[in-house]
C-alpha cells in the first residue's frame, strides 16, 4: 500500500469514524437546541 | 513468549446488544478513554475472538481456536489484521503495560461538531433533577403530553390569532430582553427533557452545556449513554426536548390567559420556531438523532459522507476505486440514506447561501454601521435594559460571525483535501490493492 493511500485512508477514518472491519466509533450524542430569541435567520435578513 | 503476543480483553470493557439497521448483529463496546467514555459498535461475530483473548492465549492460538469454532467465517490473515490494526489500537484489547482506565482511543474531536463547547451544568446536578422528572415519561403522561401539544397549538393558531392582533413591533427593549430570557428558559426545559428521558431509561453522567454550532448559539445535553438503549427508547430521548419545551409552551399560554400580556404569546411563537429548527434532520439537532434512531443508521452524517465519497471515487477513479468502508445496512435504511444524502447535499448549499446572504452581506458589512449607531445611542443616553440589549446584540453578532468564519475555514481545508484526493486517484502510480475479502 502506498504511503499516500495510507494517509488517504487514515484521513477518511478520522472523518467517518468507521474502519475497514466495520467497527464504528459512535458519535458523542449531543442533543442541541438553538435559541431563537426573536433573532432567527429571517429576522436578521430583514434587519 | 513476550507480552506482545498475548493482548487481552480490556477488563473495563462493557458489552451490550446494539440496536441498529446493520445487516448483521452488532455489539456495543463501551470503555474508558483519556477524557471520556469511548463507544464502538462492532459485528457481534468478533466478540467470540475478543473473549478468547483472555491473556492465556497468544493471538495465533486464539485465532486458531476461533477458526475451529467458526470454520467458515474469516481468513486467518484477515483475523490477524483485525486484532492488530482494529481491536488493539482502539483499546478493546490491551497489553499488560497499558492502563485500562485510559485505554479507549477516540478519533473524534473533543468538541465534536461544535466550534465552541462549554459544560455548564455537571452530571452531579443534572442526574438527580432528571431522575425526579422521569415520571413524565410513563405511558399516560406521554399520551396526555401529545394531546396537550395538539390542543394548545390549535387554540393559539386557529382561535387566539383570529381574536388578537399580534404585532411584533409592540416589543420594546425591555420586552425583547424578557423574550430572550423566556426563550433561554424554554431551552433549559428542552435540555432537561432529553436528560429526563435518558435518566428514566437508566442513563447517567448527563451534562448540559453551551456551544456554537455553525452560526447558532446552542445549549446541548450529552446523552451518549443512550447508545446502550433500544432504538425506540433512543427516539424518545430525542423527542424528549420538544416534549418538555411544550410543557413550557403551556406555561406561556396559561400566563397569557391569566395576565393578558402579549409578551407570553410572542414567547410561544418564538419557542415554536426553535422547535421547528430543532426538528430539521440536516442540522445536528433533535431531527438528526431522531432520523438516525428511527431508521437505525448510526453516525448518519458519516454514512452520508462515505456514500458521497464513494460516488466521487467512482467518478474520478472508475477502474480501480476502493470503496470507503461503511456499515452494511438493510434495504430500507439504504433507501433512507440515499434520500437523506441527496437532500442533505442540497441543504448544504442552502446553508452556504444563508451564510453568504446573511452573515457576509448583512452582518459582516453592516457591523461598522451597527456599531456606530449603538455607540451614538450610548452617548445620547441609554436605559439599563437598552444597554444590556445592545451588549447582547453585539455578542450575538460576534458569535455568529465567528461561527461563519470557522465554517469557511473548515470548508477551505476540506476543499484542499478533496483536491488532493482527486489528484491522488488520478495519479497512475496509485494502484490500489485488492481488499482481503471475507471467505
Amino acid at each position: 500500500m502506498s504511503e499516500n493511500l495510507k494517509k488517504d485512508i487514515a484521513a477518511t477514518d478520522d472523518a467517518l469514524l468507521i474502519d475497514e472491519f466495520e467497527i464504528v466509533e459512535l458519535e458523542d450524542r449531543l442533543e442541541l437546541a438553538g435559541r431563537c430569541n426573536g433573532r432567527c435567520d429571517g429576522k436578521v435578513a430583514l434587519a | 513468549m513476550t507480552d506482545q503476543n498475548r493482548p487481552y480483553i480490556n477488563p473495563l470493557l462493557e458489552l451490550s446488544e446494539f440496536d441498529s439497521a446493520s445487516s448483521r448483529p452488532m455489539t456495543l463496546c463501551s470503555l474508558p478513554g483519556e477524557d471520556r467514555q469511548v463507544r464502538f459498535a462492532l459485528p457481534t461475530s468478533y466478540i467470540d475472538l475478543v473473549q478468547l483473548l483472555d491473556g492465556s492465549r497468544t493471538i495465533d492460538e486464539a485465532i486458531d481456536e476461533f477458526m475451529a469454532r467458526n470454520p467458515e467465517s474469516y481468513e486467518k490473515s484477515w483475523l490477524q489484521k483485525l486484532v492488530e490494526t482494529g481491536l488493539i489500537p482502539k483499546g478493546i484489547l490491551i497489553y499488560p503495560h497499558q492502563d485500562p482506565k485510559i485505554a479507549g482511543i477516540s478519533r473524534q474531536k473533543k468538541r465534536a461538531f461544535l466550534y465552541l463547547k462549554l459544560p455548564i451544568i455537571p452530571p452531579s446536578i443534572v442526574d438527580p433533577i432528571a431522575r425526579q422528572m422521569g415520571f413524565l415519561y410513563n405511558r399516560f403522561a406521554l399520551i396526555a403530553g401529545v394531546i396537550m401539544f395538539v390542543a394548545m397549538h390549535v387554540y393559539v393558531y386557529a382561535i387566539l390569532f383570529t381574536q388578537h392582533e399580534i404585532d411584533f413591533n409592540q416589543l420594546d427593549a425591555t420586552g425583547i430582553l424578557l423574550l430572550m430570557l423566556l426563550s433561554t428558559l424554554g431551552t433549559f426545559f428542552h435540555e432537561f427533557g432529553h436528560a429526563s428521558a435518558a435518566a428514566h431509561f437508566g442513563c447517567r453522567k448527563i451534562t448540559i452545556g453551551w456551544g456554537l454550532y455553525i452560526i447558532y448559539t446552542v445549549l446541548w445535553t450529552d446523552v451518549s449513554e443512550a447508545w446502550k438503549l433500544p432504538r425506540k427508547q433512543r427516539a424518545i430521548v430525542d423527542i424528549g426536548g420538544v416534549y418538555f419545551e411544550s410543557i413550557f409552551l403551556l406555561i406561556m399560554l396559561l400566563s397569557f390567559m391569566y395576565t393578558g400580556n402579549t409578551l407570553f404569546i410572542f414567547a410561544f411563537i418564538f419557542i415554536d420556531l426553535s422547535i421547528a429548527t430543532t426538528l430539521n434532520p440536516f442540522l445536528r439537532m433533535d431531527g438528526y438523532w431522531l432520523m438516525s434512531d428511527l431508521f437505525g443508521i448510526v453516525n448518519l452524517r458519516s454514512q452520508q459522507m462515505a456514500w458521497l465519497n464513494n460516488i466521487g471515487k467512482r467518478l474520478f477513479s472508475p477502474k480501480d476505486h476502493k470503496e470507503i468502508e461503511k456499515v452494511e445496512l438493510d434495504n430500507r435504511a439504504k433507501r433512507v440514506l440515499i434520500f437523506y444524502s441527496i437532500t442533505g447535499f442540497l441543504f448544504f448549499f442552502y446553508i452556504i447561501y444563508i451564510i453568504y446572504k446573511i452573515m457576509i452581506l448583512k452582518v459582516f458589512f453592516g457591523f461598522p454601521d451597527f456599531f456606530e449607531a449603538t455607540l451614538l445611542d450610548y452617548r445620547s443616553g441609554m436605559s439599563a435594559s437598552q444597554m444590556v440589549g445592545a451588549f447582547l446584540e453585539i455578542a450575538w453578532r460576534v458569535l455568529m460571525l465567528a461561527g461563519a468564519g470557522f465554517m469557511i475555514i473548515a470548508l477551505i481545508r476540506r476543499g484542499a483535501k478533496l483536491v488532493g484526493k482527486v489528484r491522488e486517484f488520478r495519479s497512475p502510480d496509485q494502484k490500489q490493492p485488492v481488499a482481503e475479502a471475507k471467505v
